[in-house]
């Protein structure tokens, strides 16, 4: 047995042609699908052709990015926190706070017609109504109980090797990707871990708790390697006795010298949504935030996304604590900008693996990377565009191409832009 | 004869300062002393039996939905599942587990419609059963009428940081009021003033006790005897060091290290001490933002550290003499907002309660489908509040007798839930 699960049909990656000049300043919505309930996260597959999103009524919809048709996915018992797809983009992940991790295919070789309501007949009183269906996906390929607690992400790697996830146990889990086996388990965060992610170079893996604190494992050994402060991304409610924080997205840029971590800032009263939505920008090699990126405005709310586009800018979105939104853009600081050159030669070389189907703990008990010195204080960094949004926005993903990017609106609406 | 009103004394409610308390006696200048507000009936009645209450306060409104009265799977239920509990047929939020294993132990309430939104509003009339007018709390109804006089503990201590404050005691005497503890340390200014000596400080009392006298002259003794006796109640609690010193690390193991675990730890301690009324409040439940998520962390406190206090009152052999509450001073909207908020709602929410006088394994009342409305056996607080008094033995549909007028303890528009009571 060999401790990867070779990547599905990884010959057949779709590999988009990525627009480096893409403006966000020419960017137009051309689509808005509605849904009859609030949307939770939002993904837009690798070909483009759709973008799937969570719900606050447990589904998962896939919208046709150019007919607009529905399907909806139907399988966890609770709503959808996070999407992602194969390497070949023909497997969707999702992650719920049922604490399952589903699998599904994105299309799938039959879609049912469902009747919701039946249709009827003209009377004397009433006019005719047509039946309500809707169009229903298969279940799921997969269903796993992956935490005790929810499952508040899954992400597949971009070699398509393995899937992370983190939940509510306070674990972070490295699964196969092909056959979702558990590979291994980091436990180390004090309070649940919000969001995790694979570094592009396969090495490492990335996970941000409630109280700001950024764990980096190794992959391989399950040795945790360092910890990256950030809290300011937390804050302890004083009022109220609370702790609130924590990523609310989190994404890496495409080299993986920049790691983006989405939330909030400055808690004042987050019991009413009063705190300040911020994105920051951590150097990958010097483990340091670099860049604190603010809303044009700094109204109180959440950043709920974040994007590195090749183009060279970042993306995120963000939901108003008086239920308006906006889709913003940096370009960071060169300055300030870390090298693209990542890994650092006098690092331990990963090992060979496991050769069994041993579950290996990585625990923080372990040594990791401190930093003894004070880091660099981070540039403050206003947008140099924003696009409102009449809604809170909660979720944003671009096509593989870079030209078109979607959003999950709190209103239940799906809406695109093209740049 | 004319009805001598209060005109201040509430405002003392005992947040157990040194200046609050020196200053006792004078402030009963500003008062009417009521004389022997207990009946002799009631109060051979009442006395004797060691009846207490523990009083668990979510405060801010926790979600019906996200605790006793969970709805998966429907238009507002939010993402939480229901779980099953020791009590066959009924079910609680997941986010509850460790209650869960409790609930033979416990009823719930699913039917209360307060209908009002306002968080001070609510919280008085969840605690005096009235939803206006100046009447005692809960927890002051019991001190007066379930205190042993030889006891000599404050009858009503809340432990709590902040919150809402105000009269507790109502035109009960003030050594009724709460005792307020913030946390689990001795009230703060209790100890000598830097530069004050032992020999100042008698000198002090002695003052104090000097011009209690002068004011006392010719006038009622009991308002002032009121005074006095709270403040030999806070000295004596004081004085019992060990409730504030450490707290046993394996117990904290057991409770939490959180403040929560904490404060009930203390709380197990002062019933055991034999406080006739503990009132423990656990913030941060006001989720207009986050509601999902501040209930995970808030409840998560709750949960293992209520279930533990309830397991030892249970198996100390307390329970059979301790009436346990958990409520809140209203739930959360059905609709969830854009912030992932639930917002305030007085139209349907739920209360547990267990111990002393109450049925276990109980659902009375319940809500509709969606948990948008009560649909059958609607309650308030006034039905809470005689429920709550009968089940400790008092009678709340007597009166509380005051020179000149005779006031019901419960609203006599509501009555006990009487299939509750055992």
């Amino acid at each position: 047995m060999t401790y990867y699960d070779e990547p599905e049909n990884s010959d057949q990656n779709t590999e988009a042609v990525v627009s480096t000049i893409a403006d966000p300043k020419a960017a137009k919505e051309i689509k808005k699908f509605s849904h009859g309930k609030p949307l939770t996260t939002c993904r837009v597959d690798p070909t483009g052709k759709y973008a799937f999103a969570g719900a606050e009524d447990n589904g998962i919809y896939r919208f046709d990015l150019q007919t607009g048709e529905k399907v909806v996915y139907l399988g966890h018992d609770s709503w959808v926190r996070r999407l992602d797809f194969s390497s070949d983009g023909k497997t969707l992940y999702s992650s719920g706070w049922d604490g399952r991790i589903g699998l599904w295919d994105v299309e799938p070789a039959e879609i049912a017609e469902i009747e919701l309501t039946a249709a009827v007949e003209a009377t004397d009183k009433e006019e005719a109504k047509p039946a309500v269906t809707q169009l229903q996906a298969p279940d799921a390929k997969q269903m796993i109980d992956a935490h005790q607690g929810f499952a508040r992400w899954v992400h597949v790697g971009s070699d398509g090797k393995f899937v992370a996830t983190c939940g509510n146990d306070r674990l972070v889990k490295l699964w196969s990707a092909k056959k979702m086996k558990l590979r291994r388990q980091y436990r180390g965060h004090g309070r649940h871990p919000y969001a995790v992610m694979i570094h592009p170079d396969g090495e490492e893996l990335v996970s941000e708790d409630l109280m700001g604190e950024i764990f980096v494992w190794g992959i391989r050994d399950g040795k945790p390697r360092a910890k990256i402060d950030a809290s300011v991304m937390t804050g302890f409610d004083e009022k109220f006795q609370a702790d609130m924080g924590g990523a609310r997205d989190i994404a890496f840029n495409k080299d993986g010298s920049l790691l983006g971590c989405a939330g909030i800032s400055n808690v004042v009263n987050s019991f009413a949504g009063q705190q300040d939505p911020i994105i920051c920008v951590i150097d990958w090699k010097a483990r340091e935030i670099t860049h604190h990126l603010r809303t044009q405005e700094n109204k109180p709310g959440v950043q709920w996304g974040v994007y590195f586009h090749e183009a060279g800018f970042v993306a995120g979105c963000f939901a108003g604590k008086s239920n308006v939104g906006t889709v913003e853009f940096w370009k960071l600081d060169k300055a300030k900008q870390a090298s693209p050159d990542t890994k650092d030669e006098a690092e331990t070389p990963p090992s060979k693996g496991v050769e069994s189907d041993a579950v290996v703990e990585g625990k923080t008990t372990d040594s990791y990377e401190q930093t003894t010195e004070s880091p660099p204080k981070p540039i403050e960094q206003k947008p140099f565009h924003v696009i409102k949004v009449d809604k809170a926005v909660r979720g944003l993903d671009f096509t593989a191409d870079g030209r078109r990017f979607a959003i999950a609106c709190a209103d239940g609406s799906l809406r695109v832009y093209q740049l | 004869m004319a009805i001598r009103r209060n005109t201040g004394c509430n405002q003392i409610d005992h947040d157990l300062s040194r200046r609050g308390f020196l200053g006792g006696g004078m402030m009963a200048g500003a008062m009417a002393g009521f004389g022997s507000l207990l009946s002799p009936a009631m109060a051979r009645d009442m006395k004797g039996q060691q009846k207490q209450i523990l009083q668990v306060y979510l405060q801010g409104g926790v979600s019906q939905f996200e605790s006793w009265d969970p709805k998966p799977n429907t238009t507002f239920g939010g993402p939480f599942r229901a779980i099953p509990t020791s009590v066959p047929g009924t079910h609680i939020c997941e986010l509850l587990p460790h209650t869960a294993k409790k609930m033979h132990l416990l009823s719930l309430v699913r039917s209360i419609n307060l209908g009002i939104n306002d968080h001070h509003q609510a919280m008085l009339f969840m605690e005096k059963g009235r939803p206006m007018g100046t009447y005692p709390y809960v927890g002051a109804v019991a001190s007066k009428y379930l205190s042993e006089p030889s006891n000599p503990l404050p009858g009503f201590v809340h432990i709590t940081t902040r919150g809402i404050t105000g009269p507790t005691a109502g035109f009960l005497e003030a050594q009724h009021a709460q005792m307020r503890l913030e946390g689990v340390k001795p009230p703060q200014n209790l100890g000598l003033p830097e530069g004050v000596s032992p020999e100042l400080a008698l000198r002090s009392e002695n003052l104090r006790l000097q011009l209690n006298q002068q004011f006392s002259s010719g006038r009622s003794r009991s308002l002032i005897d009121s005074y006095d006796a709270s403040f030999d109640q806070a000295r004596q609690l004081i004085e019992r060091t060990h409730l504030f010193s450490d707290q046993d690390e394996k117990e904290l193991d057991r409770y939490g290290r959180h403040w929560f675990g904490r404060r009930c730890l203390l709380a197990r301690t002062l019933l055991e001490e034999g406080v006739t009324c503990v009132k423990v409040t656990h913030h941060g439940y006001d989720t207009h933002a986050e509601n999902f998520n501040f209930h995970i962390e808030q409840l998560d406190e709750f949960d293992n550290s209520f279930a533990t206090l309830l397991g030892d009152i249970e198996q100390r052999g307390m329970l059979e003499n301790v009436l346990v509450i958990v409520y809140s001073e209203f739930g959360r909207t059905p609709a969830i907002n854009h912030k992932y908020g639930r917002d305030h709602w007085g139209t349907s929410l739920s209360v547990a309660m267990g111990g002393c006088g109450i049925q276990p394994g109980g659902v009375v009342g319940s809500t509709n489908a969606d948990g948008t409305a009560v649909a059958d056996r609607e309650v308030d607080g006034g039905h809470l509040f005689h429920t709550y008094l009968q089940a400790v033995g008092i009678d709340s549909q007597k009166n509380h007798e005051i020179p000149g007028r005779s006031i019901p303890i419960g609203d006599p528009v509501a009555a006990p839930i009487k299939e509750l009571l055992s």
